[in-house]
């Protein structure tokens, strides 16, 4: 027999968003608030203005999406030689390369980047790297160099779990190599759910880090590094003196309301800024609890 | 009652202990307090001590004046338990009936019951009705079942004589095998108490008999190398393999080389998430790599019919049965020399049954050495000759 939802398209749309599917929600309502925003933008915030912002956030994307990439390059890359060096005999190794790896973990995230974006500085300032597109992909690269460990945790616990099933067993006893079994049968089958869900998490995090990071900058803490040297992004564009006046008056409207139209219509670069790091960033912890919980991971 | 709740019980052995028998005290008193982890109870020593809470449950129900109203729902209470316990499974049950304490549905692919049932339990036979659910076209339905199939069927089975080729064996492993504290040896072959190696050759069918918690199937975890036993020896083609051969010797030369296991519980032994063309598919054989070879292989378990749309079905949703049998092909598909099936009946219907049972008999005569493990003996001592029987015991 036909569910309600099946016979009702009106329901079959609902139905989309029921509580299950709460990453599913938040991504509409993500990606619809970025959309009634830029039209916003294009209504009331002059030309100068909106294009700098929709590079900044074309950046920041850019570089928050090759943090994933290659986060999830060098996690899998550390998993699987991890794995492979988890033998008796090479027990040394094993535990050398798990040195590193807690070492690179101990080290602040915050800090790692500083020194990071020291060395991207330098080739800045050298001339070794002109093109923008190369710096976001750079600053992505980097980033990712502190935040990558994560991903390799998750798979490493993926395997460890599905190790001492007796599926896994059956298929090495058929003579079907490891690696196609973790790879194929426990990563790709069995943990899509819980890779997305890392993955999703990376990207915000990432995102956070490059505001942060662009942020720190602009208060001075280092000489070799300047915003002027960077393409903008949505943590440079909040450091600028117009958006930091911007969100000034956001103290000012509270103590007088008559101020509070301002903000949306004059004073939107700051505003804009501070709303779309921060409603981007709520949205995607949201994505990834939807996940968690609809996935039960 | 829920498993957790034992330990929380007065009397634990009251409770779980209708399955033991008297010799087997000790063996309980050893369980309990570690039950349930995961690894020490085996299979059948799991299965006995939810069976006695299931008659717990029945006395409780009975006590409290719902008796006659209560339904209990048994589903495969047997599936690993050796004859001795499940007679007493049968005993137990047939008890709880007699005193009124409800209706029973029992849910099982386990035949050998109803050579037990008409043997020691013959007044019972009156109240007992024999049903089998079938597949009719889009549907299922219940029809009648004649017990006197099944019993002319194994009367009719003729123990499979072997012709020996010559030379040394293709797999011997020695008595005295030790692993949890236990030291495990063979006796055999046929009735003999002698202690004897466990020898198998090139198209040999031996079947290796234990009492339930024995340790039959960590017996065929360390032959195939995915159990590392403190103490043990075996000689398999020509090399002499130990507790302290590299893991990877196995992983190199021998898994789906010259070895290969079928697990006894199919659920577990398959990834669910693949789907069954999928499930062959990753096998390392050529035969296995088109689709024409992929259905070659499921049309000697499977019939024709179902063949497009099972391949494409998630292993997740096949029946019990299906799944077994596709665990099993998976095994067959393999040309290696030497297969350890354990359980192969577990979850199969009487005429999935005889088909297996051809399929492994096709195997034997390809040369193939087979070490059959299984609870099932009604049907492997008569299919079986004594001369390939062992007996697995703790020494």
């Amino acid at each position: 027999m036909m569910s309600d939802t099946r016979r009702h398209p009106r329901r079959q749309f609902a139905s989309f968003f029921l509580p299950d599917r709460k990453d599913l929600l938040w991504t509409v309502i993500w990606i619809g608030g970025l959309v009634i925003v830029w039209v916003w933008f294009l209504l009331f915030l002059n030309e100068p203005a909106r294009l700098r912002m929709q590079t900044a956030m074309a950046d920041t994307l850019l570089s928050a999406g090759t943090v994933v990439v290659s986060a999830f390059l060098m996690g899998w890359g550390s998993a699987m030689l991890l794995h492979l060096l988890d033998r008796p005999k090479r027990k040394r190794l094993y535990l050398a390369a798990t040195f590193l790896l807690n070492l690179l973990r101990s080290v602040p995230q915050i800090i790692g980047m500083l020194l990071g974006y020291t060395l991207l500085a330098a080739l800045v300032r050298g001339e070794t790297m002109r093109s923008e597109f190369l710096q976001v992909l750079a600053a992505g690269f980097l980033t990712s160099l502190v935040v990558f460990q994560e991903v390799t945790d998750v798979i490493q616990e993926r395997i460890r779990h599905y190790r001492e099933m007796d599926f896994v067993s059956a298929l090495l006893v058929c003579g079907v190599p490891e690696f196609t079994i973790i790879n194929r049968e426990i990563l790709w089958k069995n943990s899509v759910a819980h890779l997305v869900q890392k993955a999703v998490s990376v990207f915000g995090r990432a995102i956070f880090l490059v505001c942060s990071i662009d942020f720190i900058i602009s208060v001075g803490l280092s000489t070799e590094v300047s915003l002027t040297n960077f393409p903008p992004t949505l943590g440079s564009m909040l450091a600028s003196l117009d958006s930091k006046q911007d969100i000034l008056v956001i103290g000012s409207a509270l103590t007088e309301p008559g101020l509070l139209p301002s903000l949306f219509f004059e004073h939107l670069q700051g505003i804009g800024v501070a709303f779309v790091t921060v409603f981007t960033l709520v949205c995607l912890y949201r994505i990834s609890n939807g996940l968690v919980e609809r996935h039960r991971l | 009652m829920r498993e957790g709740d034992l330990a929380a019980c007065d009397d634990p052995v009251r409770v779980v202990g209708t399955l033991w028998g008297e010799d087997e005290q000790r063996d309980l008193a050893r369980i309990l307090p570690v039950f349930p982890t995961a690894y020490r109870p085996s299979g059948g020593e799991k299965q006995r001590i939810l069976i006695g809470m299931a008659f717990e449950k029945m006395e409780l129900a009975a006590s409290s004046g719902e008796q006659r109203r209560g339904l209990f729902v048994f589903d495969e209470p047997t599936g690993s338990l050796d004859r001795e316990a499940r007679d007493r499974f049968l005993d137990g049950l047939f008890g709880h009936y007699r005193h009124g304490k409800g209706t029973i549905l029992l849910i099982t692919h386990d035949y050998s019951m109803i050579g037990y049932v008409r043997k020691r339990h013959p007044a019972m036979e009156q109240h007992v009705s024999y049903r089998e659910l079938r597949r009719d076209g889009a549907g299922l339905s219940l029809a009648d079942f004649r017990p006197a199939d099944y019993l002319q069927w194994l009367e009719g089975i003729r123990p499979k004589v072997t012709k020996h080729v010559s030379g040394p064996p293709l797999l011997s492993v020695e008595s005295g095998l030790r692993i949890f504290g236990k030291k495990l040896g063979f006796h055999g072959p046929g009735d003999s108490r002698e202690r004897s190696h466990l020898e198998i050759r090139s198209g040999d069918l031996v079947y290796l008999k234990a009492r339930s918690g024995a340790g039959k199937t960590t017996v065929a975890k360390i032959i195939i190398g995915l159990q590392r036993a403190d103490y043990f020896r075996m000689n398999f083609d020509g090399i002499r393999l130990g507790e302290v051969s590299p893991p990877r010797y196995w992983e190199k030369k021998l898994w789906g080389k010259k070895m290969t296991m079928v697990f006894q519980h199919a659920d577990e032994a398959l990834n669910l998430k693949s789907t069954v063309e999928q499930s062959l598919a990753i096998l390392p054989v050529e035969s296995t790599q088109t689709e024409e070879g992929r259905r070659g292989i499921l049309a000697s378990l499977f019939d024709d019919g179902s063949l497009p749309a099972l391949a494409r079905k998630r292993v997740s949703y096949l029946s019990g049965g299906q799944k077994q049998r596709l665990n099993l092909l998976r095994a067959f598909a393999l040309s290696t020399s030497f297969l350890i099936l354990d359980e192969p009946l577990n979850a199969l219907d009487f005429r999935s049954i005889t088909r297996v049972l051809q399929a492994i008999e096709r195997r034997r005569e390809l040369g193939q050495g087979i070490l059959l493990i299984s609870h099932n003996e009604d049907i492997f001592q008569a299919l079986i000759p004594p001369e390939s029987t062992y007996t697995l015991v703790e020494e």
